[in-house]
């Protein structure tokens, strides 16, 4: 699940991990309850700095989406299926937004953009 | 003491010319605080003094609270040092270089030493003198963190180390890094292997630090813009700009720090229009703070 | 601390020490063995005479034994650049002071193989009642010989670099300069030998390496 973390993306690493995690959990891969790697164990495995797990971590506890206990772990969150759905609905907002963004750096403009999204989609189905 | 290093005025010279050069560092608790800098820009320089092995140049030097050199001994015992080279007995076998290193260190852990001894896959027999490279920068390493240091300073501890030995060594450092939460000081020109692992940066560049800030901002701060129409004259914008460079027909290549993106707003006035902003990783920025900087260099010499 | 740093030391030394302790060890032996058949036991003149090879001989390898050490001893660190000894908690003083120690506790094997070798040695031979602190005697010069000899060779090579030039620049000017002085200036000889014999006669500091090695008390 942690194998592609980027550290030259501009996506902060935190941010990548913090995603892997909403993806799982989206996709049901990871179910309530299920408990996420120590800090010091993902640290270790991925060779980033703990603070950017717990940076990650945090920011998910933020969001709902795990409880970071103390002493014991931190688990994935109760997420009722709306919940889940909730979660579903929130990544693929943040996928637009990051969409968005890099076609402001590209001035292209948003109409272009979504002849472009439509164009897309239509070859798909 | 919220910095385990402080070094303040720092100037020293190695024969003739200065070393360093009014050196200011701080390197705040528990931070894993990368030290870049092309060769012969005084990092390794740094390191000895900050450990008291030179004789003190002109300046102040506090680490973990001691004034080095003068209590450089007490500092000492609180430290864990990975040199470049291997720097241990030849004669000695593993274990007796564990046991001699353990005598002079109170706070020594002899299982974790023996848990790491395991994992390293190093033998007690094993004679230091004829230890590949790898197994001597993971010998450095345990002895290093066995004295269960508050500070560890690493000097190219992965340099020409095989993949996966850099992989357990980096990954027995961050263990007891999460552990511990110890400061780490480390000095690399691995620049990808520096940008996973911490957490502040001091850029170093003939003698001088010209640039310490949290590895966030250098990174995200600093960009690349792609410009059209810009004016000759700069007027003053809310970034700074490092350097503006000529690219293809008649568009502008600007390397800016400080950005955010809200200043994309800036460009609406005014005749210069901003056609990409691309981002830096963090060698590419290292780079261009570099060239900025022995261009001002240049300029004010 | 002290005992890793002996124990360090014992490693890197362990071959010079062996070779010099079954040096010293055979050498009243071999000198014994190769007189005997030439002299007559009974002669104290004769005694005194081996005693005498016995005595130079212990020196030499007693003073050897002193500067292997004290420069071996400064090898093991010289040949990692100083940089692990730098890296312990450890004041210059202790780390120096250690040293000294490890290398004065070593050199007291070499002075075991004297002992024993002096004592099998005049075990031979029908020693009077006056010489039977013969051995020990003789262990006792050679351990302060090797110490001594130790010293120099350790300040030489422990002082911080330009001092220890200066020092020794100023020590060579110096007896250069005495030297001169005897040939050239009349009256001078007189002066400077009486001081000179002070000095390598007993009770002077010297006075261990020239004063009479064969037999103390005769």
């Amino acid at each position: 699940m942690f194998n592609h973390i980027d550290p030259r993306s501009p996506t902060p690493i935190y941010a990548q991990i913090a995603a892997r995690v909403r993806i799982a959990v989206a996709s049901g891969e990871l179910a309530t309850g299920d408990p996420l790697p120590s800090v010091r164990a993902l640290a270790g495995t991925l060779r980033v700095n703990p603070a950017t797990v717990v940076q990650a971590y945090r920011e998910l506890e933020r969001d709902g989406v795990v409880d970071m206990r103390q002493g014991s772990g931190t688990f994935i969150a109760t997420l009722s299926p709306e919940a889940r759905g909730h979660t579903r609905e929130q990544e693929a907002r943040r996928l637009v937004r990051e969409l968005l963004e890099q076609a402001a750096r590209l001035a292209i403009c948003p109409l272009d953009l979504r002849k472009a999204i439509d164009a897309e989609l239509g070859i798909r189905s | 003491m919220t910095h385990a290093i402080s070094i303040d005025d720092l100037s020293y010279r190695a024969g003739r010319h200065f070393a360093i050069r009014d050196l200011r560092m701080r390197v705040p608790n528990g931070s894993v605080y990368g030290f870049l800098g092309p060769n012969g820009s005084g990092k390794t320089t740094t390191l000895r003094l900050l450990l008291g092995m030179l004789p003190p140049g002109d300046g102040t030097i506090t680490v973990l609270g001691h004034d080095v050199p003068r209590g450089a001994h007490h500092a000492l015992a609180r430290i864990g040092y990975v040199p470049e080279r291997l720097h241990l007995y030849p004669m000695l076998t593993v274990a007796e270089t564990m046991r001699h290193h353990a005598s002079f260190y109170p706070t020594w852990s002899a299982t974790e030493a023996e848990r790491l001894r395991r994992t390293f896959d190093l033998r007690d027999e094993q004679r230091v003198g004829r230890l590949s490279k790898g197994e001597a920068g993971k010998l450095m390493m345990l002895l290093a963190l066995a004295v269960r240091p508050e500070l560890l300073v690493l000097d190219e501890p992965t340099d020409g180390l095989d993949p996966v030995v850099r992989r357990d060594v980096l990954a027995a450092l961050l263990d007891y890094v999460s552990a511990y939460g110890a400061t780490v000081l480390v000095s690399s020109h691995l620049v990808h292997e520096q940008e996973r692992i911490c957490d502040w940066i001091g850029v170093m560049d003939g003698g001088r630090l010209v640039a310490e800030m949290p590895m966030h901002a250098f990174r995200s701060g600093i960009k690349r813009l792609r410009i059209a129409g810009a004016p000759p004259q700069a007027t003053p914008a809310p970034f700074g700009i490092l350097a503006r460079r000529a690219g293809p027909g008649r568009e502008e290549e600007w390397v800016v720090r400080d950005w955010r993106d809200d200043m994309m707003s800036w460009f609406a006035s005014g005749d210069a229009s901003l056609r990409e902003v691309v981002d830096l990783d963090l060698e590419e920025s290292f780079v261009e703070t570099l060239r900025a900087a022995r261009d001002a260099g240049g300029r004010a010499a | 601390m002290f005992g890793q740093t002996l124990y360090v030391q014992w490693k890197w030394n362990r071959d010079f020490l062996a070779f010099y302790t079954f040096v010293a060890f055979t050498a009243p032996l071999i000198i014994l063995w190769v007189a005997l058949p030439h002299l007559g036991l009974s002669s104290a003149r004769e005694l005194v005479r081996i005693g005498g090879v016995v005595g130079i001989a212990i020196a030499v390898i007693s003073v050897c034994a002193g500067m292997t050490v004290a420069w071996q001893g400064y090898g093991v660190d010289e040949r990692v650049g100083h940089m692990y000894a730098l890296s312990l908690p450890l004041t210059r003083t202790q780390a120096l002071g250690m040293r000294a120690a490890a290398a004065l506790a070593l050199l007291s094997v070499p002075a075991m193989g004297v002992w024993v070798g002096s004592v099998l040695a005049a075990g031979q031979v029908a020693l009077p009642a006056s010489l039977h602190s013969y051995a020990g005697s003789l262990a006792g010069r050679a351990l302060l010989a090797a110490w001594l000899a130790h010293a120099c060779i350790f300040a030489l090579r422990y002082s911080a670099g330009r001092r220890a030039k200066v020092v020794l620049f100023a020590l060579a000017i110096g007896v250069g300069s005495l030297g001169f002085a005897t040939e050239a200036v009349p009256g001078a000889r007189s002066t400077i030998v009486r001081a000179a014999e002070f000095l390598i006669s007993n009770p002077g500091p010297f006075g261990v390496f020239f004063g009479r090695w064969t037999l103390i008390d005769v």
